[in-house]
C-alpha cells in the first residue's frame, strides 16, 4: 500500500515522525469500547489519526468520525481494542496513543 | 474567572478549547489565530475537517465552540495590550518559541495566569505560571535558536489531545484556586510516561523577578496618577510653558500640591504665583473650576481629578 499524494499531504506531521508508519495506522481496525468523554476523545483521535476501519458503541458520533477521517470505514467486526482506561479527554487520548503505539509495534 | 484567552488554535489549542467548554461551560474564550486551516492540521486539529480548509482558524472553532469569539490577528507587541483586555486566564498552545516567551512575559508582568501546553515530536509538556511562581523563562531563559517545530519534527496527533486536554484541567484547577505550579509536567507518548520536573524560582531570571518590582511600581505610579488635573495658563506666563495654554497636571491633591508639580514640571511659574512666604500673590486670581480658591480653603483647597484649575491675572494685560 503506498500513500496517495492527498494522504501525503494530510499525515505529513505523521510522516516527519521517526519509527512512525502511516501506511501501518491506515491499515489498521479498532474496536472503542464505551460510550463516554474518553471513549469519544479515543475515536476522533483515531479517526482524524488516519485509522482505516473502526467499530464504536455509540452510532451517534458516526458523521463527525467519518468527517474526520476520509478513508474510515465503520465496521462491525475490528482487531483491535481500545478501551480507555482513565477518565475523560485525557484519558482518550492516552488510549488512542496506546493504540496507536501497539498498531506501530505489529 | 469569567475570560480565557486562547492563544492557537492548532494541535493543542482545538482540544483545549473542546475541553475546556466541558469543563467550564460558563467561562467565555476568546480565540486568536492568524492562520487558514491546512489540510495537514487535520489529522490533530480536530475542531475543523476538509471543509475548514482555506478558512481562518479562530473563525472556524468559534463556529464549533459555543461561548467563544475569534480573533484573526497575532499575539505580539502591537496587540497584546488590547487582546488582554479583561482577560482572567491565558492558555498558549501557539508552535513558536518566540511567541510563547512573550505571552510568558505578558503574562507575568500583568499578573494574567498563563497555561503553557508544547508538542513536538513524541514528546509533550504543560506547565502552569500564576504571580509569585516560577515561569517559563526560569526554565528556559530564552527561546532556543533553532529548537525544532511540528513542521520540521513532526507531532504525534492524540499526543496533541492529551496536552490540550490537560491544558483545559490546569485552567479548572486555576479557577479552583488550586493551580499546579513549579513543576513541568512532560510526557513522552513513546513510553506513555510522564515524568514531572519540579524547579524553582530563578532569583536572576529577567521576566518574573521583574514582576514584583513593576507591579509595585505599577501601583506607586498609579497612586501618583491619582489626580491628574488640569491647570489653563493665562497667555502672559506662557512663555514659561513652552506656550502651553493647558497643562495636565498628576499628584495634585490640593491646589498648592498642583502649583508645586507645575513648577516642577516648568521651573519659575511658581515665583509668579507665590510670594516668598508661600502665598497667594494679591494679584493673582486661581480658580478651580468655576470657583475662586480664595473664597475656599485658599492654597488647601482639595482638588479631585478631573478638576480644572485656572490661573487668571487680577489686572487685566498686567504683567505678572
Amino acid at each position: 500500500m503506498h500513500l496517495s499524494p492527498a494522504q501525503q499531504e494530510r499525515y505529513s506531521r505523521h510522516l516527519l515522525l521517526d519509527s512512525f508508519d502511516q501506511e501501518k495506522v491506515l491499515q489498521a481496525s479498532v474496536t472503542v469500547q464505551g460510550t463516554d468523554t474518553a471513549a469519544h476523545w479515543a475515536a476522533c483521535y483515531l479517526a482524524a489519526s488516519g485509522v482505516g476501519r473502526l467499530q464504536v458503541d455509540e452510532p451517534a458520533w458516526s458523521a463527525e468520525l467519518l468527517a474526520l477521517g476520509p478513508w474510515l470505514q465503520l465496521v462491525d467486526r475490528a482487531e483491535m481494542v481500545c478501551s480507555p482506561a482513565a477518565e475523560g479527554a485525557a484519558g482518550g487520548a492516552l488510549a488512542a496513543i496506546d493504540v496507536l503505539r501497539r498498531v506501530l509495534a505489529t | 474567572m469569567k475570560t480565557a484567552l486562547l492563544l492557537g488554535l492548532g494541535g493543542l489549542g482545538c482540544p483545549a478549547a473542546l475541553s475546556l467548554s466541558e469543563l467550564l461551560p460558563e467561562l467565555r474564550l476568546v480565540l486568536v489565530d492568524p492562520d487558514c486551516v491546512e489540510r495537514s492540521n487535520l489529522p490533530r486539529q480536530i475542531l475543523f475537517n476538509d471543509a475548514d480548509v482555506g478558512q481562518p482558524k479562530a473563525l472556524a472553532a468559534a463556529r464549533k465552540i459555543s461561548n467563544a469569539e475569534a480573533r484573526v490577528t497575532r499575539f505580539e507587541e502591537s496587540t497584546a495590550n488590547e487582546l488582554l483586555q479583561g482577560i482572567d486566564l491565558m492558555l498558549d498552545g501557539t508552535d513558536d518559541a518566540a511567541t510563547r516567551f512573550f505571552a510568558n512575559d505578558e503574562c507575568v508582568r500583568r499578573g494574567i495566569p498563563l497555561v503553557h501546553g508544547a508538542a513536538v515530536g513524541w514528546t509533550g509538556q504543560l506547565l502552569t505560571v500564576v504571580t509569585g511562581s516560577a515561569c517559563l523563562r526560569c526554565l528556559f531563559e530564552a527561546p532556543p535558536r533553532d529548537g525544532p517545530t511540528c513542521a520540521q519534527a513532526g507531532v504525534l496527533a492524540p499526543l496533541c489531545g492529551l496536552i490540550g486536554a490537560e491544558m483545559a484541567r490546569a485552567a479548572l484547577l486555576v479557577s479552583q484556586g488550586r493551580p499546579e505550579t513549579g513543576v513541568l509536567q512532560r510526557w513522552d507518548a513513546r513510553s506513555g510516561s510522564v515524568r514531572p520536573f519540579r524547579f524553582s524560582r530563578d532569583p536572576h531570571c529577567p521576566a518574573c523577578i521583574q514582576a514584583p518590582r513593576a507591579a509595585r511600581a505599577a501601583q506607586v505610579l498609579k497612586k501618583e496618577s491619582d489626580m491628574p488635573i488640569t491647570v489653563k495658563i493665562p497667555a502672559p506666563l506662557r512663555p514659561l510653558t513652552a506656550n502651553l495654554a493647558e497643562i495636565a497636571v498628576e499628584n495634585a491633591a490640593t491646589v498648592q500640591a498642583a502649583l508645586e508639580e507645575l513648577s516642577r514640571k516648568y521651573p519659575g511659574i511658581k515665583d509668579k504665583l507665590l510670594d516668598d512666604k508661600g502665598s497667594m500673590r494679591r494679584y493673582v486670581n486661581l480658580f478651580k473650576n468655576d470657583e475662586d480658591v480664595r473664597s475656599g480653603q485658599g492654597l488647601s483647597t482639595a482638588l479631585k481629578e478631573g478638576d480644572r484649575l485656572t490661573i487668571v491675572p487680577a489686572i487685566a494685560g498686567g504683567c505678572i
